[in-house]
């Protein structure tokens, strides 16, 4: 109990003291975690859509792919990111390994699946009868789709926090591609871990606790935004 | 003599296996408003999608505005029609944004869609609800802004799929009056599915009869009210 104690006394006067590394690594975090989100949600929304309203062959292998990279590990994620981007890998040309835009490529694969999937849902949800209602008022396809988007739009808001919390959370693929590096690449996951490796446990904690305060408060605002447009 | 707005030769339509429509020959004329009537499940609402250019016959021709619709783009085609559900699907948004809807897909700019619907709100008697969410409307409500959505469209044909359905006894016979006077006005060609000869005989012209995915009958309006009078009398 001391120790958790002490973790958030830790975490209190880190945040009260400004201290300006975990600024850096809470700032970094929600750089990457944010942009990869972005990134996923610019991928997933088109194609949980297309997979949602689609008829053609191949879909359901599609669907049950997606549903499956839902629970993709970070660290194969990362292991697969690290291949690619290797110096000797197929891209290791761009000397991107180790760099944030390393991150948010392994963070966007893994919240791609996830966004996708929540699209698809939600749209699917939709009552049919209401594409042919779009239809009927003269709808081309991309309007149909556009529409249809805007009627889901609270499961796209679930889509987003799902994919944001699914990246900010981990560690593995961002330790993998990042490489943890000061002032570079760390990021708060992979700080605590390596606080606890170094046995500051007060400080793993209080990293953790800046961590959830960022995760509940970007999905806190996501979640008002879902509501206030819910009820409206 | 009118033309045909829409000519059906030969159609099937069959889904899952089942025979869902069989029509030799049928003919919409331009300025004509007929009525669909028959049981449950004989095709009146399939018939009605098909003539709206929103399913596809298995096989047959469809002629639109003296055109196949293989000859012509789908989406032109929709444009020139409109239909009003049965129970109308309102979207997730104000009652304004949904009567635009479709000037909005047709690229009409925000002062020209407000010029064009502000008048179809007054006589329609819903301008007061312009900025309620579609969604908490009453069946009354929902039914006049789905018959707004498309009559300002102008469109040539209009089609109607039970559009009193939902709707009490009272508020029908208003809304009845006022949809039969509106369509008189405009001289739009009507197609409408109903289960009551009252609404058929009041709004429409002709009344098919359908049974099993066939019209076995047609009926001038006219006709009938002067057997049923001449039945009552004798």
């Amino acid at each position: 109990m001391e120790l958790i104690w002490e973790g958030l006394v830790k975490a209190f006067y880190l945040l009260m003291a400004l201290d300006p590394e975990v600024l850096e690594v809470t700032w970094l975090t929600l750089k990457v975690s944010g942009t990869a989100t972005l990134v996923s949600v610019l991928i997933g929304v088109p194609l949980g859509a297309v997979l949602a309203l689609g008829r053609f062959p191949g879909r359901n292998f599609l669907v049950s792919l997606a549903n499956f990279g839902m629970g993709l590990p970070p660290v194969v994620v990362g292991l697969w990111v690290s291949i690619f981007l290797w110096r000797s890998g197929p891209f290791g040309a761009f000397n991107i390994i180790y760099t944030p835009l390393a991150i948010i490529i392994a963070q966007a694969v893994i919240a791609s699946p996830i966004v996708t999937s929540f699209t698809l849902a939600a749209i699917q949800q939709i009552n049919p009868r209401i594409r042919l209602q779009l239809l009927a008022l003269g709808a081309n396809r991309m309007q149909m789709l556009w529409s249809l988007v805007k009627e889901a739009r609270l499961g796209l808001l679930a889509a987003v926090m799902a994919g944001f919390g699914g990246v900010v959370s981990e560690v593995g693929a961002s330790m993998m591609v990042g490489g943890n590096i000061k002032g570079m690449t760390r990021v708060l996951t992979t700080a605590t871990v390596m606080e606890v490796n170094k046995g500051n446990f007060d400080v793993a904690i209080a990293l953790s606790v800046i961590l959830l305060g960022l995760a509940y408060g970007v999905t806190a605002l996501l979640t008002t935004l879902q509501q206030w447009r819910n009820q409206r | 003599m009118s033309k045909a707005i829409i000519e059906i030769k030969d159609m099937t339509l069959v889904l899952g296996g089942r025979t869902i429509l069989n029509i030799p020959h049928f003919a919409l004329l331009e300025g004509q408003s007929i009525s669909l009537m028959g049981p449950n499940g004989a095709g009146k609402s399939s018939l009605m999608l098909v003539m709206a250019a929103l399913l596809e016959p298995t096989s047959g021709t469809v002629v639109y505005f003296g055109k196949q619709a293989h000859e012509q783009s789908l989406l032109n085609l929709r444009r020139r029609m409109a239909m009003v559900f049965q129970k109308p699907m309102m979207l997730d948004s104000s009652v304004m944004e949904n009567v635009e809807m479709g000037l909005k897909f047709r690229g009409l700019s925000r002062r020209a869609r407000e010029r064009q619907v502000t008048p179809w709100l007054e006589r329609l008697g819903i301008n007061h609800l312009v900025r309620q969410r579609a969604r908490s409307l009453s069946g009354g409500e929902a039914q006049r802004v789905a018959i707004a959505q498309a009559l300002v469209l102008q469109p040539e044909v209009i089609f109607l799929d039970e559009p009193f359905s939902n709707l009490d006894k009272g508020t029908r016979d208003e809304f009845k009056q006022d949809i039969g006077s509106l369509l008189r006005e405009n001289s739009i060609t009507t197609v409408m599915v109903t289960h009551h000869i009252r609404e058929a005989t009041d709004l429409t012209d002709i009344i098919y009869y359908m049974e099993d995915g066939e019209i076995i009958s047609r009926q001038v309006t006219s006709d009938y009210l002067a057997v049923d009078e001449f039945s009552r009398q004798g």
